[in-house]
């Protein structure tokens, strides 16, 4: 595959994963708004885990880490690219915006948009090679899996955090709700994991008992989630002034998402 | 990208160099984004939203007469929801009050808007207010 078409792919990619947020209005709104400080770290933070989705998977078969922080930047690039592209020709920048508008607009869609072009290849690879053996091997390890569900994970909250509704449905559940809604998260996550027939299902190892897995894997899986979901909130500026429990019950509905993201991320990545 | 027979990315040098100067681009965006947030919130002095309004053009259509406003904020927090109102005047008398809202007002930028009046506005002295906003 040529570099062109490579790049090609990943702006496909870029696009796909980024476009729902990039029509959605909080996203435009908290380019501007939300705190310097936690965006900056936000959009520092996507550099690693792009490197660390390039390790596992990535657009192409790395062989050096020099390659696979190589082929972050160009996930970055791509994702920056991308955005602005899409921002100008909806007119949500425009050159009467002060630049730190721009860019907080900008770099905020770069996070999904870079992990789009990053992943692109599973996705539109129609020649794809089989996995070598070191790669399964790669991912198949317990930090390669609690990688891959926080990777999944961050995505999924990301998507849906940024809006309304998710604080209305916090403040709307009670307590009792939101206990109900942990349980079925963890047995969603137990169920997508294990029970289904998924391609990138997981073999739970012969000499491990069911409590075993149970705890290694949809435990630290949902105990994932919700910390990538409180991260998420955090970042947002969800979690100012709000009472502990508040916090607990907005954790617990995005952690539902979350866990969603956790489960499928090996079909994706 | 291309992949050799056993898997490992093509030593092909141009597109090896094509490599890496989309990931140089990729790195420069990145710091550049960076440094410019940071350099954004590092000139907040934490002040709230302040707002001054000024009026332009004045527009006479069937029903009445629009005011085109301009709000700018100077301050360190996007004024959300602002309202702001304004009194046509005949000295002491007040002639007519309209109101807008606007959405948002981020920092350092201005949006626009209109007031719309029965009366002609340039026959009177027209006052801008900005009377509150909330913080998003």
């Amino acid at each position: 595959m040529s570099f062109a078409t490579g790049l090609a792919r990943a702006f496909g990619g870029a696009v796909l994963f980024a476009f729902p947020l990039l029509m959605t209005m909080e996203m435009w709104q908290l380019g501007f708004s939300m705190s310097r400080l936690r965006l900056a770290i936000f959009i520092a933070l996507t550099l690693p885990l792009l490197f660390g989705l390039s390790y596992y998977s990535g657009f192409e078969k790395t062989a050096t880490r020099g390659e696979d922080a190589e082929d972050a930047f160009v996930a970055f690039g791509v994702g920056f690219v991308a955005s602005a592209l899409l921002l100008a020709l909806f007119g949500m920048i425009t050159r009467e915006m002060p630049l730190g508008e721009i860019v907080g607009k900008i770099g905020i869609q770069t996070v999904p948009a870079s992990i789009g072009a990053m992943v692109a290849s599973k996705q539109f690879h129609a020649d794809q090679e089989d996995e070598s053996g070191e790669d399964a091997e790669k991912r198949a390890s317990y930090p390669g899996e609690l990688f891959l569900m926080a990777a999944g994970a961050i995505f999924v909250a990301f998507n849906v955090a940024p809006t309304e509704e998710m604080i209305v449905i916090a403040f709307t559940m009670t307590p009792w709700h939101a206990v109900a809604l942990a349980v079925v998260s963890v047995m969603m996550l137990h169920a997508l994991v294990y029970a289904v027939g998924f391609a990138g299902q997981e073999e739970p190892p012969e000499s491990a008992g069911f409590r075993l897995t149970f705890l290694h894997f949809i435990i630290a899986g949902y105990g994932i989630a919700l910390l990538v979901s409180l991260y998420v909130l955090w970042t947002f500026e969800r979690t100012v002034g709000v009472s502990v429990a508040e916090a607990a019950m907005m954790t617990v509905v995005l952690a539902f998402p979350a866990a969603l993201g956790a489960a499928t991320a090996r079909l994706v990545i | 990208m291309a992949e050799a027979g056993d898997g490992r990315p093509s030593e092909d040098p141009v597109k090896r160099r094509l490599e890496a100067t989309a990931a140089a681009i990729g790195a420069v965006l990145a710091i550049g984004t960076l440094g410019v947030i940071v350099w954004d919130g590092v000139r907040d002095q934490d002040r709230p939203a302040l707002v001054t309004l000024k009026a332009e053009a004045t527009h006479a259509h069937e029903p009445g007469f629009v005011v085109e406003i301009v709000a700018f904020n100077s301050g360190d927090e996007t004024a959300a929801a602002l309202l702001v109102e304004g009194t046509l005047r005949q000295g002491d008398q007040v002639i007519e009050t309209s109101q807008a809202t606007f959405d948002y007002v981020p920092i350092r930028s201005e949006r626009r808007g209109g007031l719309i009046f029965s009366q002609d506005p340039r026959r009177f002295e027209l006052v801008l207010t900005a009377k509150g906003y909330i913080e998003p």
